[in-house]
């Protein structure tokens, strides 16, 4: 039996689009220049797409298994997991860059411009495990009418 | 149903909450050591099972009785040396009528904002940390107010434009110190208005350049609008009025020609806006008796104000540090007697020096696409440069020279050329309002050669020549009141018109006396290496290149500085000068004396030859600049060099970093590693540089390790088993004290260690004055003192290597780093750094003077190209790292002094980067100057260009935060893996290359050498290990990550029985 999509679905979809949002920012910040891309940018690349279907399996499958079912369950924790761990290989590698811009180092306008970048990504795939949280406490399907 | 759903949620809120802790314990460990300097914890600690700390020690003055740290001794000894440093290097330029001192008691006004919140140190680099003793008190109070008085700084967000001030330390929790100030009333009126006035205009104690300048100095009508009576105060307070000029300096900022704020009265930033000049207006109002204290670390337009007969007094007291406000005091109220001489010349137009034709932003005009080279970590923009046109003429070789043959009436010296205060033609006295090396005292000196100077030739066994004159100076006090003087000795060498290029005057060594009771007398003798007044000539031996001493006549003089001197020897001469032609001597030099090449060899016995023609730009694409010359100022007067365009290939290719190749088919086999020998690091003490247990202690290594350690320059500097050395945090700023607080220290197994319970454990120990001040003192011994109470503060905080002191010249006024520079002169500069430098080994401090070479300017600091002759790099910026790496003075027959440390410049020599020029960094530093020592790259500089860099003679790069060697950093697919030629460095690269892996023994070689000398040997002996502390960071981190990782599987469990009990249930 086919069910109905839910808020908590609704938010899960939002955070694939966050992670879409991340992913894109991370590979501006790597490409700004070659002095600060990032030296796993294919693996991290790969985390952030696995992570938004992750994110599209969590929302396909409760309409498929029930509410809360395993499949889901596993998408949203996985996605949670593979998108902070590109946020953290996203902070180890740009502190140094990040502690210098904030003192000896203010003038290095493409660092302001990764900056930014990185922030954006940082903040969407934060963005995006915080819908997927408040999602996995909600209902993620109802059945159809 | 809920329960899957509370499950599933926390299951997930506990993933994310494991995630953000494992990220947080990824970031504190990989930056540990940093993180425990700021936050005064400590993570890991060197223990040893012996007892150690037997070859350093602080001295008795600073530790009690039972040998452990007395913090209280050692911030009164901070305070005083810092008091010394102020008084000695402040200078009085201008005393009309004895206006100073001010008696004991006097009531005065101080004017200006900068009156109540002076520059006391840098927005970055050398600041100014903890509470100061501010210029109110010391003219007024006897005991320090720390706990109200906490340095702060503006920091400028260039991204955004915020500006953000903050203080330097949260709070003062320490002890209060005595100290006897000025004993003068102060205005209360003022001071209370410009507190209030700080809220628009804001200021603090620690500022830096700014490229668009506002003094903000308050206008008349503020400070009316806060106090409209304000000036009833001046009746009761108008004993003397005490106006405060500043003009900051700072790491990363320039000024720039016209760079200031539209509507202030003013064109240039170093010159007086309106408000200022209303402020000084104002004194004049208040009081018969005015003084202006120039509150800089460069040279301020004041010629107006030398020409003022209302202005009594000048006194320049340069940025003076936490506590040198009481030198400045007691030199206002007469306790002593000033003795400083300028540090550089004091123009009446800073434009008017021919380096200001060529400062600031210059781009290749065809960079786009010609140069691919990005701009590294540091993010510097590239294809930058700047044409330093001016030659050799620099400072006050510059307007001294051309005063020279304005005199002599040759040159075209007279012209209009380079006029800029001057109405017509080019006049010395309209353009310089003091010379370098000038300064006034409360008393009068005569001066006089005590017999015939002693002049010196002695043949080494390696074929270099020492050759010395030594004059004594009998110094009398003529007036009435005790005093000391610099003891300035100057040169001239013979010119000939449209040769070699020739300054004037040049200074060539100095001392100063201590302090002689009117009608007595003191013998100064002073020794000059006459190898600084050699010439170097590109063109020697059919352009091999050399060293010259023309026969001819060479004059010495002793002066109040160099045009005092030059006059001096223009008497001499005969000229057309009012001037004491029995201050100078005659010396024919013959052949026969010494020979003309004499100076070709160096005093290592390696022969002086062209090192670094790539930094002419005429080597690459002749004929296109002209160079300043005294064979003609008007026709050479430089012109703007902007827009030059990249034509020659091998020029291109330098941009672009194609220095060096790695290799991987070298036959390697005879470069031994991995031998096993049982030689160990801590048997390396005293040993000497050459011996062959080096050789032995490096075999062991791998090269893995070794690469490392040549890698990885600190501040945390990789350990190496085979050898028995440990990872730790090594290397700090700055060069007015060690960036550690007392609580923070990196050593705390030393007996002397300052316990964080202590009262005073958050001091800080950067508070001294900026270079300038130092240099301006001429006082070799303050120097040293400096160094070695550094030195002992290292001893304190557990840091072997300084990064620091600031060793490059002053090219103009407008660098806004000269505040970390000692000054334009690379005699005072190379014998205050050298000082320095010794003191501070005194206690097994590394100082590593910076930065090596040619920061000309802050602006596009990362790998801007400044292009020269090289006989401009070696006669000025070169010669002062000459004159204290060789540090001839503290030589021995059985020991060679030398420096141990080094730190190079981001900038390029010519087309080549500093950090890859082999004829820099072996060539000249190794070879010809004997160094032996560490020499780290600036931070995080040319990543990219590994193999060129680990092969010129740089021993490592600054890698701060980088720590956690082989674990968290790597060599493999680290930060080095993007190189300009594509390659990835990894930690078997040099596997197939003999010479980097030579150069990479070298490399070890001179780390451990230099490391063996410091106070680092205290902790190491058989047993040394270093280990995890449990820090309050730590703890948190790993109780979250265990926390949460438990708690996540508990309610991923609890989900998965929710759900089939769920199943069941249906």
């Amino acid at each position: 039996m086919m069910r109905k999509m839910t808020v908590g679905s609704v938010f899960t979809l939002i955070a694939a689009v966050a992670g879409v949002v991340g992913t894109v920012a991370m590979m501006l910040s790597s490409n700004i220049d070659k002095a600060y891309a990032y030296k796993t940018v294919n693996t991290l690349l790969l985390m952030g797409i696995c992570g938004i279907i992750l994110c599209l399996i969590a929302v396909w499958s409760p309409t498929r298994f029930g509410n809360h079912d395993l499949l889901s369950t596993i998408g949203t924790v996985g996605a949670i997991g593979l998108f902070m761990g590109v946020v953290g290989t996203m902070i180890s590698d740009r502190v140094l860059m990040i502690a210098g811009l904030f003192s000896y180092n203010s003038q290095n306008m493409v660092g302001w411009r990764v900056f930014y970048a990185t922030v954006t990504g940082i903040a969407a795939f934060v963005v995006g495990c915080i819908l997927l949280i408040i999602a996995s406490f909600m209902k993620n399907a109802k059945a159809a009418k | 149903m809920k329960r899957t759903g509370l499950w599933r949620g926390l299951t997930s809120l506990m993933c994310f909450v494991l995630a953000l802790s494992v990220i947080a314990g990824n970031v504190l460990e990989s930056n540990a050591a940093t993180i425990d300097t700021y936050m005064g914890t400590q993570s890991e600690r060197m223990e040893s099972d012996g007892a150690l700390y037997d070859k350093f020690t602080p001295s008795e003055e600073v530790l009690n009785a039972d040998g452990t740290g007395n913090s209280h001794a050692l911030i009164q000894k901070a305070i005083d040396l810092n008091r010394r440093q102020a008084y000695e290097g402040s200078v009085l330029l201008k005393n009309e009528n004895n206006v100073l001192p001010l008696a004991s008691g006097a009531n005065v006004t101080l004017l200006g904002i900068r009156s109540h919140k002076p520059i006391l140190g840098s927005a970055f680099g050398v600041k100014v940390w903890g509470p100061v003793i501010n210029l109110e008190q010391a003219l007024r109070d006897s005991r320090t107010d720390f706990a109200h008085t906490i340095a702060d700084s503006a920091s400028t967000n260039f991204a955004t434009g915020e500006v953000t001030i903050g203080p330097t330390m949260d709070s003062w929790t320490g002890e209060e110190f005595d100290f006897d100030g000025a004993g003068y009333q102060v205005n209360p009126t003022m001071i209370d208005i410009y507190e209030k006035l700080l809220a628009d205009f804001h200021h603090e104690y620690n500022e830096g350049a700014e490229e668009v300048f506002d003094p903000r100095e308050p206008s008349l009508g503020d400070i009316a609008a806060v106090n409209a009576n304000y000036k009833d105060s001046f009746t009761q307070y108008g004993d003397a009025a005490i106006v405060v000029i500043s003009r900051a300096s700072g790491e990363s900022h320039d000024y720039l020609p016209g760079g200031v704020v539209e509507g202030l009265g003013m064109e240039e930033p170093l010159a007086l806006s309106q408000n200022e000049r209303d402020a000084i207006a104002l004194a004049k109002e208040c009081s018969k008796k005015v003084i202006v204290l120039i509150n800089s670390s460069t040279s301020v337009e004041i010629a107006d104000l030398k020409e003022d007969p209302d202005i009594d007094a000048i006194l320049w007291i340069g940025t003076p540090g936490a506590y040198g406000m009481l030198g400045v005091a007691d030199i206002l109220s007469g306790k002593v007697s000033p003795s400083g001489g300028l540090f550089d010349i004091f123009t009446a137009r800073n434009m008017s020096a021919p380096a200001m034709q060529n400062m600031g932003n210059f781009r290749y005009s065809n960079a786009d696409g010609t140069v691919t080279r990005g701009g590294g970590m540091f993010g510097g923009n590239t294809g930058m440069y700047i044409m330093e046109a001016e030659g050799i003429y620099v400072g006050y070789r510059y307007y001294e020279t051309r005063y020279y043959d304005c005199v002599a009436g040759k040159g075209n010296a007279a012209s209009s050329a380079g006029a800029y205060a001057s109405a017509g033609n080019w006049n010395y006295d309209d353009e310089v309002t003091y010379g370098f090396g000038y300064g006034l005292s409360y008393t009068t000196f005569d001066f006089a050669f005590e017999g015939e100077p002693e002049f010196n030739v002695k043949k080494n066994d390696n074929g270099s020549i020492d050759a010395t004159a030594t004059f004594k100076v009998k110094v009398t006090n003529t007036g009435d009141v005790a005093g000391k003087t610099p003891v300035q000795i100057y040169g001239q060498a013979p010119y000939t018109e449209g040769g070699l290029e020739k300054s004037a005057v040049q200074l060539l060594n100095y001392d100063k006396t201590q302090v002689i009771q009117p009608g007595e007398s003191e013998v100064v003798t002073v020794v000059v290496d006459l190898q600084y007044i050699a010439s170097y000539d590109v063109d020697l031996n059919d352009g091999e290149g050399g060293y010259i001493l023309d026969p001819g006549a060479y004059y010495f003089a002793v002066g109040n500085g160099a045009h005092d001197a030059l006059q001096n020897i223009m008497a001499k001469q005969g000229m057309n000068v009012t001037a004491n032609a029995e201050l100078a001597y005659e010396r024919e030099i013959t052949e026969d004396f010494i020979s003309r090449t004499a100076f070709s060899v160096s005093k290592t016995g390696e022969k002086i030859v062209n090192q670094i023609p790539y930094a002419d730009w005429n080597y690459f694409q002749p004929g296109e600049v002209t160079y300043l010359s005294r064979s003609d100022w008007e026709g050479t007067w430089p012109k703007t060099y902007d827009n030059m365009t990249l034509t020659s290939q091998e020029l291109i290719d330098n941009l672009n970093g194609k220095y060096y190749t790695i290799k991987t088919d070298d036959d390697v086999s005879a470069i031994i590693w991995e031998e096993a020998n049982g030689l160990r690091f801590y048997d390396m003490w005293g040993v000497d540089y050459d011996d062959e247990k080096w050789d032995q202690l490096i075999n062991n290594m791998t090269l893995e390790e070794a690469q490392y350690l040549a890698t990885y320059g600190g501040p945390s500097i990789p350990g190496a088993e085979t050898i028995g050395t440990v990872e730790t945090y090594m290397t700090e700023n700055a060069g007015n004290g060690v960036a550690v607080n007392l609580n923070a220290s990196k050593d705390t197994g030393a007996p002397w260690n300052i316990a964080g319970s202590d009262p005073n454990g958050n001091w800080h120990p950067e508070i001294f004055g900026n270079s300038p001040l130092t240099a301006s003192s001429f006082n070799p011994q303050l120097c040293y003192d400096l160094g070695a109470f550094i030195g002992e503060e290292s001893l304190f905080v557990g840091i072997p290597i300084l990064w620091g002191p600031g060793l490059n010249t002053h090219r103009h006024a407008y660098n806004g780093r000269n505040g970390e520079y000692y000054s334009e002169d690379p005699i005072l500069s190379g014998v205050t750094a050298m000082e320095f430098a010794v003191g501070a080994l005194k206690y097994g401090l590394i100082a590593a003077p910076k930065h090596y070479a040619f920061n000309d300017q802050e602006t596009n600091r990362s790998g801007v190209a400044p292009y020269m002759t090289e006989q401009r790099a070696r006669e000025v910026e070169l010669r002062a790292y000459q004159y204290a790496f060789e540090a001839t003075k503290y030589d021995t027959d059985d020991f060679d002094q030398g420096m141990r440390g080094l730190m190079i410049s981001f900038s390029k020599i010519g087309s080549v980067e500093c950090t890859a020029s082999k004829g820099l960094m072996t060539n000249i530093l190794a070879n010809e100057w004997g160094f032996r020592g560490y020499a780290v790259t600036d931070i995080y500089d040319d990543f990219d260009i590994y193999g060129a860099v680990l092969t010129s003679g740089a021993t490592c790069y600054d890698t701060r935060g980088m720590a956690g060697f082989y674990t968290n950093t790597t060599l493999d697919g680290g930060r080095f893996s993007d190189q300009v030629d594509g390659s990835t460095i990894n930690a078997v690269v040099f596997a197939g290359d003999a010479e980097a892996q030579n150069a990479i023994k070298a490399s070890v070689h001179k780390i451990l050498y230099a490391m063996s000398q410091s106070n680092l040997m205290n902790r190491y002996d058989a047993s040394t290990r270093v280990v995890k502390l449990p820090v309050i960071w730590r703890t948190a981190y790993q109780a979250v990550e265990y926390g949460s990782a438990a708690l996540m599987a508990c309610f991923a469990v609890l989900y998965l029985l929710a759900k089939l009990r769920n199943k069941e249930g249906k």
